[in-house]
């Protein structure tokens, strides 16, 4: 008995020594990989897999997509490049107001934010749509800062920072919530949430509100930092109810989460 | 003999790690859900040392937080890394590929319940995580068993009697 005590205590012993020793060298390399100069490396090489991977992921997509997703599809485009059409001749007229207005509008405000841009390094699949950047705090970022694709489509904001990363909280993330507007309108109609899915969901329109479907779904600047005018999605679905208080829409992104592995941060001063 | 091998999990646990939330999931489901790094985890703890697999198993959430996203709620993870030894010693103590099974699959329904509970998880997603683990697991032991021949014939240096 006490013989067997003995071998168990033993036992213990080399099974805590082993435990103690893998927590050291797992947290040792994590200190020189992390919290000395080598994280740029490590981050480079992180957001090129990443990078890689993202790019097979996306041709596999393309390559092997349904007959009928790419009919969906086909038709999509179509009615967008169609809209396209009449949105241009709407944007001429815009333009024009627009460069009245500029001066009074103290325009230079509206771009009076720096950007950084960074690399995607990781994504979460599960319900919490996140994506973890590779510039943190140290790089001056701050939680609530839009962050943008391509030119000022919004994918999320900033949620949660270390030291040299960040966590973004994706527009389909169902606690996310942003401030929206239509193109064209100049006040907040409603916020727009994440939902399961690819879809984002528009509410609290107010019942008199007028949209159509394929409208553009753009910030409001409500938010404090993040601007005005960034594009959220497009209008694909309205869903009206006459006893309700407010009309509900669907929003599709143009950008999906799969599409790209930079992001711009706009650093807002607060 | 023991500090090497421990170097070498440590270091097995790093690279698995990035790999999982750099490489697997930056593919879309059903690729994506693949729980390689868990699996790896399974295994370690099946037919490696159970405390460096159960350690493996408790601390990913926490290493996770430099690394990048994974699926699942935080003690989920201590959750299993409890219950998985106990399993070994008691239930799945054959060294076979179906034990191996048996423990994974008895772990990852643990876990998706756990996760259910905090509603961490989609339900879809966790099933797809299932069938992505026992495919994935067919493979590493496959190629752990590859490893172990190749190690016997080239990197062991047999005594001379």
């Amino acid at each position: 008995m006490a013989l067997s005590l003995k071998n168990l205590s033993k036992n213990s012993q080399a099974a805590l020594q082993a435990i103690g020793l893998f927590l050291l060298i797992t947290i040792g390399i994590l200190l020189i990989i992390f919290f000395t100069p080598a994280v740029e490396g490590t981050q480079k090489v992180q957001s090129g897999f990443y990078s890689f991977s993202q790019t097979i992921s996306s041709w596999t997509a393309d390559t092997f997509f349904d007959r009928e997703t790419l009919r969906g599809e086909h038709k999509y485009y179509q009615d967008l490049a169609s809209l396209h059409t009449h949105e241009e001749a709407y944007i001429n007229e815009l333009e024009q107001s627009v460069a009245q207005l500029e001066a009074a509008l103290k325009y230079e405000e509206t771009i009076g934010y720096t950007t950084t841009i960074a690399r995607v390094l990781s994504r979460s699949i599960n319900k919490e749509r996140e994506l973890l950047i590779d510039k943190g705090i140290l790089d001056g970022i701050i939680v609530g800062q839009a962050v943008v694709v391509g030119d000022g489509h919004l994918v999320g904001e900033i949620i949660d920072l270390n030291d040299r990363t960040a966590t973004v909280r994706l527009l389909q993330d169902k606690d996310s919530s942003i401030a929206a507007a239509i193109l064209g309108s100049d006040k907040t109609i409603g916020l727009i949430e994440g939902r399961e899915g690819y879809l984002l969901s528009m509410q609290f329109i107010p019942q008199d509100e007028r949209i159509d479907v394929h409208d553009v779904a753009v910030t409001s600047g409500l938010d404090e930092l993040i601007p005005s005018g960034l594009v959220i999605g497009v209008v694909s679905e309205l869903i009206t109810n006459d006893a309700a208080a407010f009309q509900e829409a669907r929003i599709e992104q143009i950008i999906q989460e799969n599409d790209f592995s930079y992001v711009t941060v706009m650093q807002i001063p607060l | 003999m023991n500090v090497v091998s421990t170097v070498i999990v440590a270091l097995l646990f790093l690279v698995s790690l990035f790999f999982q939330t750099t490489i697997v999931q930056a593919f879309d489901i059903p690729l994506g859900a693949t729980p390689i790094h868990l699996a790896i985890g399974f295994l370690l703890l099946h037919r490696g040392r159970i405390e460096l697999g159960s350690a493996w198993i408790a601390i990913t959430p926490i290493i996770a937080i430099w690394v990048g996203h994974i699926p699942g709620a935080w003690w989920a993870y201590i959750l299993i890394a409890i219950t998985g030894p106990i399993l070994v010693k008691r239930i799945f103590a054959k060294r076979s590929l179906l034990a191996l099974m048996g423990l994974s699959w008895s772990l990852y329904l643990i876990f998706m319940i756990a996760s259910y509970s905090t509603f961490a998880e989609p339900v879809t997603m966790t099933w797809i995580g299932f069938i992505m683990l026992t495919i994935s697991l067919i493979f590493i032991a496959y190629l752990e068993r590859y490893v172990q021949r190749f190690s016997k014939r080239f990197i062991l240096v047999r005594r001379k009697h």
